[in-house]
Parts: structure tokens; C-alpha cells; sequence
């Protein structure tokens, strides 16, 4: 059998002449048929965007934003909800523990407010360890403590 | 040129336009809309378009390959937000990646519907399938509002933490509902001219 004689049998097999047709047969495969090249091309698309490195937004230092113009010692970090971020702020005379706070959002785009002073621990504070609460309400961090000062819990000395 | 032309309604009364000038805007907006569809169908710039033929192919094809940049794009973020795909990440991300690419994708495809529609806008104007059309996409454009005032400013707040909240889900379920509305009314369309 001939390939010819294939595609015609096809064209005249029951079914494609009900479709072929029939008022909404046609436009109906069609539309299947267009639903399931934009599946089809969309996923390819997003892929090879992708792989091209051209289908996502590249947040590096090109793009950042800044946010303080007087320096961060550490402990950047973000608040749960998105909303806030705190930072260690530089104090370089003193070398106090100056712990800064800003608003932020994240949607449309990044923008960020004014930072403020939290609170200060009077220094010199060297360390550059610690944590924030989920909720920004309670902070952890590792300072220096003279030995003749320090207060040591029940066991250690 | 005589141009006979039956109006719906008038059946009984074929109307009769002298020429391709202005319409007349005597017969009411309805009637006027109709003269102008089929001002606008006999223009040279139109028939240039329709006669062409290479020209009428080329402009439907590049619709067709704008899908995946507009419409396919979109239902990305549908799929996103009804959790069905792309969960890994944050929807706000998502839509701002695909938004730069739906940015091209619809001006493209809004092009190049227009140039298709002038081609046959007379026999569209009464066509119940470019109708439901044109209603699907303006109520698309209130749906992508409505997401935009209503749910996109609070993204931060429900994107990472937990899923879409049940008002975004319901914009993206109609969203790609009437998307495919949109696709199956185009392409029933053309079927009826």
C-alpha cells in the first residue's frame, strides 16, 4: 500500500469525514490543536530562555539597591514577614554595637526606606556574630566580655 | 464602485454604500459601526493585506508565534498561582520574569490581530464568535485589573509564607478559563466568514 493510498484511506475513515464535516468539528480540533501549541511552545520557550540566561532578572551587584550610605558591619538579615531588615551599623570612633533597622518592600520592586537606630550597646564591641527573632522584636549576639567581668552560669569558668 | 451591503436587522432593506469614502453616522451607531467595518475591510491597505499572498500568512503566523509570548506566558502564572506548577519558587519572581516577556508578547499579538481583523471586519462585525471574543478579553483586562489592585501590591505578604490566597486562585482559575475561550472563539471565527 502506497503512501498516498494511506492518506486517503485516512481522509475518508468515518470519524475525519464526521469531523471534516460537521459545523464546530474542525474549529474545535483546531483549537486543541492551537491550546496545545501554546502548552507546547510556551514550555519550550521558558526553557531555552532560560538556559540562555535570558529569562530571569539578575539581582547582582549591577541591580542592588542600596540601603545605608554609612556602612554595615554585619548581620544583615530579614525579618519574617519581608518587611523590615537589620543591620549592624558602623560606628568607627567609638566602636559601639549600633543596631540599624529599614522598611522595606519587596513588590512591585525592592525599595527601601530611610535606616534607623535601633539601640546601642556601648562598646568597643568586636564581634560580628548573632541572630534575629522571626519577629524582629528580640535579638542575639556574641560580644567580648573582660574576664574580670564576666559572670559565668554554674559550670563554666 | 457599488458595494452591496445587507445589514442585520434589515434584511428586507439591503442598504447601498456609493463607494469606499466616510460613513455615514445618520443611521444610528449600530449601522454606522457596520458602514465603517466595511469601509475599513475595502481599504487598499486591507485588500493589499488579503490579496497578498504571502503577506496574510506571514501576519497570521507571527500571531499564532506570539501565543506563547502573551497568552502562554500568562497561563504560566495562572498554573503558579492555583499551585499546579512552579511551586519551588516565589509567584512574585515569576511574574516578574514572565511579565518582561508578555510585555513584547501582547503588543505583537495585538498587532497583528488588528491587521488580520481589518481584513475581514465587515463579515466580523456580526460574527457571534468575534463577539464573545472581544467580551472574553475585556473581561480578562477587568480580571488582570481587579489581580492587579486587589492582590498584587500583598504579594510579599502570602507569596513565601503560604499559598495564594482563595481571591488570586479564583483570578487565575477565570483567567485561564477565558483564555481558552479566547483561543477557541478565534479560531471558530474564522470558520463562519
Amino acid at each position: 500500500m502506497s503512501l498516498l493510498s494511506v492518506f486517503q484511506s485516512c481522509s475518508n475513515w468515518a470519524p475525519v469525514v464526521l469531523i471534516r464535516d460537521s459545523k464546530y468539528g474542525m474549529p474545535a480540533v483546531q483549537s486543541f490543536h492551537l491550546m496545545g501549541l501554546t502548552v507546547l511552545l510556551t514550555t519550550v520557550l521558558v526553557l531555552d530562555l532560560r538556559l540562555a540566561g535570558l529569562g530571569r532578572r539578575d539581582y547582582g551587584p549591577k541591580n542592588g539597591v542600596q540601603v545605608s550610605n554609612e556602612g554595615v558591619l554585619a548581620l544583615p538579615h530579614w525579618r519574617a514577614d519581608g518587611k523590615e531588615i537589620f543591620f549592624r551599623g558602623q560606628e568607627l570612633d567609638s566602636n559601639d554595637l549600633v543596631m540599624m533597622a529599614a522598611d522595606v518592600e519587596t513588590t512591585p520592586t525592592f525599595r527601601a526606606g530611610t535606616p534607623k537606630v535601633l539601640f546601642r550597646l556601648p562598646g568597643p564591641i568586636n564581634g560580628s556574630l548573632g541572630a534575629v527573632s522571626r519577629d524582629g522584636q528580640r535579638f542575639v549576639l556574641a560580644v567580648n566580655v573582660p574576664a574580670d567581668k564576666a559572670e559565668h552560669p554554674p559550670g563554666v569558668e | 464602485m457599488e458595494i452591496l451591503v445587507e445589514m442585520r436587522g434589515a434584511r428586507q432593506q439591503p442598504a447601498t454604500i456609493r463607494g469606499c469614502g466616510s460613513p455615514s453616522f445618520q443611521k444610528g451607531f449600530a449601522m454606522s459601526l457596520l458602514e465603517w467595518c466595511q469601509w475599513l475591510q475595502h481599504t487598499h491597505f486591507a485588500t493589499g493585506i488579503a490579496e497578498s499572498d504571502w503577506l496574510f500568512p506571514l501576519i497570521e503566523g507571527r500571531h499564532i508565534l506570539a501565543l506563547p509570548l502573551s497568552v502562554g506566558m500568562v497561563l504560566l502564572l495562572d498554573l503558579r498561582l492555583l499551585g499546579l506548577a512552579f511551586c519551588d519558587g516565589p509567584a512574585a519572581k515569576l511574574l516578574n520574569n514572565l511579565l518582561r516577556w508578555s510585555k513584547i508578547g501582547f503588543p505583537v499579538m495585538f498587532l497583528t490581530g488588528g491587521l488580520l481583523l481589518i481584513t475581514q471586519a465587515g463579515k466580523a462585525y456580526g460574527n457571534a464568535f468575534f463577539r464573545a471574543k472581544l467580551i472574553f478579553l475585556l473581561l480578562l483586562w477587568i480580571n488582570a485589573a481587579a489581580y492587579q489592585i486587589l492582590f498584587y501590591p500583598k504579594m510579599a505578604q502570602w507569596d513565601s509564607a503560604r499559598g495564594a490566597p482563595a481571591g488570586a486562585k479564583f483570578c487565575a482559575g477565570f483567567s485561564l478559563a477565558v483564555w481558552i475561550g479566547v483561543i477557541v472563539c478565534g479560531r471558530t471565527m474564522a470558520y463562519q466568514f
